[in-house]
């Protein structure tokens, strides 16, 4: 097989590969949306506010529990967006890690 | 000067230093995560937290000494024996449950009363009668200090930081996980994934911040799998002094924390067993062994002596808590039979109870998780077949992991598995209670599960696919947990 057909037949297998793991992922986006969809319909943020609060100390009140939660979904976020796009320009040029050996970068 | 600030541009920096900018960025999501669900989960509410507390407080208060049973009959939930304070607490967190909650109030009355409660001893003191009283006795050990920082802090003080001491094994599980998938595996990307994997698994997450010795052992375990592969990768050669001791000081640790432990011995029997067989005559070999079991030994007795505890009844018996049956002992056959006749509810209720049953809230994740669960376990599964395959097809050199670490990690999680089956098997034959252990269980073996997982799934595409692969992994796990979190917020806070 030359090594055009070679690379041709690693991009479908790998596209298979991603678009099996994105239905996975796409499932569980779905379990989600539909919890927090419950959970939307249901609270009031006013009261979730003052019940999450009670009985904890000072540093896990409602307004540091705030805090840790925004700052991890935006670490969390960037990390994915960072991924996302290292992940695209890997998948596009062919680029190996450079821990790899150069030239198998097609390999499973 | 532009040259040196060039320097910290990341394209710039070398592979460790990426490595250790990853590894910084994963212990900062896990101090985060585990602030926001030692905040989000109610107080006492994490698997057996009264119980667990009960030890640590009998500890602190009477000079370290371990509790003895006394012959009192001894409650699962709360021990009858309790301190007021906890007693009090366990009260207020029963009382303060969705629409139970003062409105439009950030502190209850409760909150002034506890912290007056906790500035006299008397209403510190505890019998110790619990179930953990059974356990090994290091992690609450380990414990009496981030109590004693506190000690006439308000008991809901006492709690919280005992739930951050538990988040410190958790950066020590996270740590290790990340480290050991990056020297298996040649994408930095999939081993982030797998470090975040282990942080936010929706048991993994409950157990490592709640006051629960499950957090010891799970981050210990971590730890000396760790140093396991780190012996591994360098053989023949043997591993340094240094290496050797902290092994056996932290096997010894592990199995003082909690018995499933005993489960990592095998793997230590057999980086014993390969020293001898490369290098059967150099004296390296046998300080190497002989170093590791001295260390080993030396912490089991010294936590005898110093603990207060019998140095050979490691697991003892509930038998105070559970009615011990007249059923016969356990033996071999026996062992074999019963793992010969697992079915697949038992199967199933170990793998529900491994990712999402939050008991003592007593609810797990809604039936539609567990579907897409499956889903992933399925896909996961196709990705081994995949890795077999490309090992017997390939030269190692070829592979994207190490075959050598990874063989050792399969061992790892089977004899992890056996001994929790074991447990099983030992509590059906000795109390005649079934499913006594959960899946939870075989959180202590997370890191060597984690890196499988990670090969099955890098399997699955080609390597210049590996970060994207790695990318919908981070994606699907943050979905996991999110839902996670939102059941127990629902549940608990949500009328």
């Amino acid at each position: 097989m030359s090594a055009d057909r070679q690379r041709q037949a690693a991009l479908r297998w790998g596209l298979v590969g991603l678009g099996v793991q994105a239905l996975v992922v796409a499932r569980l986006l779905i379990s989600f949306l539909q919890d927090f969809t419950d959970l939307s319909l249901r609270t009031d943020a006013r009261v979730l506010s003052s019940r999450m609060s009670q009985l904890k100390p000072l540093w896990w009140k409602w307004y540091a529990l705030r805090f840790y939660a925004g700052a991890l979904l935006l670490l969390v976020a960037l990390s994915l967006v960072a991924l996302v796009a290292l992940g695209l320009r890997e998948a596009w040029r062919g680029e190996p890690d450079p821990h790899d050996d150069a030239g198998e970068d097609e390999d499973g | 000067m532009l040259a040196r600030l060039t320097t910290f541009s990341p394209a710039h920096w070398s592979e460790r230093q990426r490595d250790r900018a990853v590894l910084g960025l994963l212990l900062v999501l896990c101090v985060l995560r585990g602030l926001l669900w030692i905040g989000v989960y109610p107080i006492l509410k994490i698997t057996d937290e009264p119980a667990h507390f009960d030890n640590i407080q009998f500890r602190a208060e009477n000079g370290l000494r371990s509790p003895r049973p006394t012959g009192a009959s001894i409650d699962k939930v709360l021990p009858s024996g309790a301190s007021p304070e906890l007693r009090r607490t366990w009260a207020a967190t029963n009382e303060y449950w969705r629409d139970r909650f003062l409105r439009g109030k950030r502190q209850a009355p409760e909150e002034r009363e506890l912290a007056d409660l906790a500035r006299s001893a008397k209403n510190r003191q505890t019998t110790g009668q619990s179930s953990s009283m059974f356990y090994p006795p290091m992690y609450y050990a380990l414990a009496v200090p981030v109590y004693r920082l506190f000690y006439e802090a308000s008991v809901l003080t006492r709690l919280f930081a005992l739930r951050v001491y538990s988040l410190g094994w958790d950066l020590l599980l996270v740590a290790c996980t990340f480290l050991i998938t990056r020297w298996t595996l040649r994408s930095r990307a999939l081993a982030f994934a797998a470090g975040l994997f282990v942080m936010l698994q929706p048991m993994a997450a409950q157990q490592m911040v709640g006051v629960n010795n499950d957090a010891g052992v799970i981050g210990l375990s971590a730890a000396v799998f760790a140093l396991q592969l780190w012996i591994l990768r360098g053989l023949p050669a043997p591993p340094r002094l240094a290496i050797s001791i902290g092994l056996g000081i932290l096997t010894a640790l592990a199995v003082e924390t909690k018995p499933q432990a005993y489960g990592l011995l095998p793997g230590c029997l057999v980086l014993a067993a390969w020293l001898l067989w490369s290098a059967p005559r150099a004296r390296s070999t046998y300080v190497a062994i002989g170093s590791a079991l001295g260390s080993f030994i030396l912490v089991r007795v010294g936590s005898a002596l110093l603990l207060d505890r019998p140095l050979l009844s490691q697991a003892g018996t509930h038998s105070a808590v559970f009615t011990p049956s007249d059923l016969s002992g356990p033996t071999l056959s026996g062992f074999v039979d019963f793992l010969l006749a697992i079915d697949d509810t038992f199967l199933d209720y170990l793998f529900t109870t491994g990712w999402g049953s939050f008991c003592w809230l007593d609810i797990g994740l809604p039936g539609h998780w567990f579907f897409d669960l499956r889903f992933a376990a399925s896909v996961l599964l196709l990705g081994a077949v995949a890795a077999f395959v490309s090992y017997l097809l390939r030269p190692a050199t070829r592979l994207f992991w190490n075959p050598r670490l990874v063989g050792f990690s399969l061992f790892t999680a089977l004899t992890g598995c056996m001994i929790v089956l074991f447990a099983e098997y030992y509590s059906r034959t000795l109390m005649n209670l079934s499913h006594a252990v959960q899946g939870r269980a075989l959180l202590f073996v997370s890191p060597a599960l984690t890196l499988l997982g990670a090969v099955a799934l890098g399997s699955l595409v080609p390597r210049r696919f590996h970060t994207l692969c790695a990318a919908l992994a981070v994606a699907g796990t943050v979905l996991v947990a999110a839902g996670a979190l939102m059941t127990v917020i629902g549940y608990q806070y949500v009328g």
